[in-house]
């Protein structure tokens, strides 16, 4: 119980005490008339008023975890007749790309490097994320944030299932859905400027998802894939243009493995293609600079695909405020931190 | 005698004191503020109804009102909650699965022995119907009222001591002294008694008000005051 007051204490009869809720954050779109480039120094964006949201919170502990438990994110947003702009920089004191890499060992084999944690999650041969909820229809969004969507289990027993992950991302009502922006910087960011499109609904069947209420959009092209030969002990590709990426492979530069590597040497653990159709409908410019990651991120303000309603935010009525929530991953596979609550989103 | 005979350093002591007292007395008045309301900052003085919902109301209910209102997906779920209660807390039925549901999704990612959220507290977990039914008592339970009482009736009634007894030798009206005397240490006796008893009185809550804006005033009058006769030249 938490220490009450010295008393009951109340010096005036005004009282105030109203509940009503408001968002814990805003952030002002500012209109431009022509488009932005995705460079981070667009003189553009002095025209934007930003907004600070303390990342403070995290939903676990994993062992052996190096990363942050707390940052500090600083946003902008620009728009035009088409897209919206939106300028992330967080604090992040480490550059981490080395996702789960093949490394040849002395006796001459590989060894896809690994080091999980008591929930069978990666925090050390990972990649830093960083991810945006928005609300598209889910009850309670406006008021809690991205903590509608989490489900942290207890005693290995998750919405009844017996379950290894420390906690779901799934909606509490059928037909509820969340558009989740999730930049990967090996996967789409710094290999392809892309981000993960994906959203949330109410699933909770690992038969139905395997990431039970997270899926991606619709795709037509792209994606990633494990960077391993049929009986899994090595690489299948490598890259001809390996100087250029190092921790990555572009499905346009693999060719076959061919062993000619000495002890210690590293293979990229993952093929990347850019991805197209609903899922690739955010465009990303990310660099990490002194301990800062500064992203820029583009989509249409609205989108087309068939089932751009459930899966995608959108921004068709720019009167209306948006609701949203942002964590950041530090080399983490699901470790993140996040702030409580929601940023409102206004146009101006 | 009056305290205006002291010497110099014994009315810095006594000034640096009453500064204490001061920031103190805000302070509590801007905690409970906070706590009732469930906001993260400001001075959020108390009102009629949230102070109602401490003391009359099932500790669960209370706190989705107060500190715990920002994790309630909606309005209407504290009602469904509270009706579940007030129907008698059973293990079953649809009152008991909807205010269930509730609890599980909104208070026992924290509310957990295992959680290990940075926000968790696994000392209070909801993750058995036994441990949400220690929280459902009505008002104050004996051994939180006795908690209560006894930290707060020591610590109030030493410092008060210390500020009265000050007062006593201002050099004030008789009459003025006796008032805010009485008035301090009446309204602290009163206030603390209708914690406990407007579980049963539930018109008591306004006597807490009454009682506790009365106490808080009295403080800051008698401390205020002291300071200003303290250094004045002796007639
Ligand atoms: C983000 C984590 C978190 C969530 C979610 C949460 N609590 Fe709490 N709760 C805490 C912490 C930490 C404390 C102790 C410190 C405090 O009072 O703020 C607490 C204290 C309490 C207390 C005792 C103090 C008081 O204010 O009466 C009650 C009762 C309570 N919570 C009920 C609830 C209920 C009911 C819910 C669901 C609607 C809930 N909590 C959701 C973290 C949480």
């Amino acid at each position: 119980m938490k220490k009450m007051t010295l008393s009951l204490l109340v010096a005036s009869t005004v009282l105030l005490g109203t509940s009503a809720f408001a968002a814990d954050w805003k952030l002002e779109s500012t209109k431009v008339s022509t488009p932005v480039s995705m460079d981070a120094s667009d003189g553009a964006w002095a025209k934007a008023k930003e907004v600070v949201v303390p990342l403070n919170e995290t939903p676990y502990k994993p062992d052996g975890y190096k990363g942050i438990t707390k940052s500090t994110a600083v946003l902008k947003s620009l728009y035009d007749d088409k897209n919206i702009y939106i300028k992330v920089q967080y604090d992040d004191p480490t550059l981490s790309t080395n996702r789960e890499p093949w490394m040849k060992q002395a006796d001459g084999s590989w060894k896809k490097m690994k080091n999980v944690d008591q929930t069978n999650h990666e925090n050390t041969y990972y990649e830093d994320k960083m991810a945006f909820f928005w609300n598209i229809n889910t009850k309670g969004f406006e008021k809690k944030g991205c903590a509608i969507a989490c489900h942290m289990a207890k005693d290995g027993m998750n919405n009844g299932i017996s379950d290894t992950s420390p906690g779901r991302k799934y909606t509490n009502n059928a037909g509820e859905t969340i558009d989740m922006w999730h930049w990967k910087s090996v996967r789409t960011g710094l290999s392809t400027d892309m981000t993960d499109d994906q959203f949330v609904n109410n699933n909770t069947d690992p038969k139905v998802g395997k990431d039970w209420g997270r899926s991606g959009d619709e795709k037509l092209g792209g994606g990633d894939k494990a960077n391993m030969n049929a009986d899994k002990t090595a690489p299948e590709f490598m890259s001809k243009n390996a100087d250029k990426t190092k921790t990555w492979i572009l499905e346009e530069d693999k060719v076959p493995f061919v062993d000619t590597f000495k002890a210690g040497d590293m293979i990229p653990g993952i093929v990347v293609g850019k991805l197209s159709g609903s899922r690739g409908d955010i465009a990303t410019q990310a660099a990490w600079k002194d301990g800062k990651w500064t992203l820029i991120f583009k989509r249409a303000l609205v989108t087309t695909h068939p089932k751009s309603a459930e899966q995608d935010v959108q921004f068709s009525d720019l009167k209306k405020p948006y609701f949203f929530g942002i964590s950041a991953f530090d080399n983490s596979a699901i470790n993140h931190v996040f702030h409580e609550g929601s940023i409102e989103l206004t146009f101006k | 005698m009056s305290i205006q005979q002291l010497n110099t350093q014994a009315k810095t002591a006594i000034s640096l004191f009453l500064l204490f007292v001061l920031t103190a007395t805000v302070s509590s008045v801007i905690l409970l503020g906070l706590e009732l309301s469930g906001k993260k900052d400001g001075l959020n003085i108390p009102t009629i109804t949230q102070i109602q919902n401490k003391y009359t109301m099932p500790a669960i209910v209370s706190a989705m009102k107060g500190s715990m209102y920002k994790e309630v997906t909606d309005d209407a779920d504290i009602d469904t909650v509270h009706n579940w209660i007030k129907e008698g807390s059973k293990k079953e039925g649809k009152l008991y699965d909807d205010a269930w549901k509730i609890i599980q999704t909104d208070c026992a990612n924290c509310h957990s022995k295992s959680s290990k959220m940075s926000k968790a507290i696994p000392s209070m977990p909801f993750d058995t119907y036994e441990q949400v039914m220690t929280h459902t008592e009505a008002g104050y339970s004996w051994s939180k009222m006795s908690k209560q009482a006894h930290i707060h009736m020591f610590g109030i009634s030493t410092f008060l001591l210390l500020v009265t007894l000050l007062f006593a030798y201002t050099t004030y009206k008789d009459s003025i002294k006796n008032a805010l005397i009485l008035a301090s240490f009446g309204g602290a006796f009163l206030d603390i008694f209708s914690w406990w008893f407007s579980k049963f009185v539930p018109s008591l809550v306004y006597l807490i008000f009454v009682m506790g804006g009365l106490m808080v005033s009295s403080i800051l009058l008698m401390s205020v005051l002291i300071l200003a006769n303290i250094w004045k030249k002796e007639a």
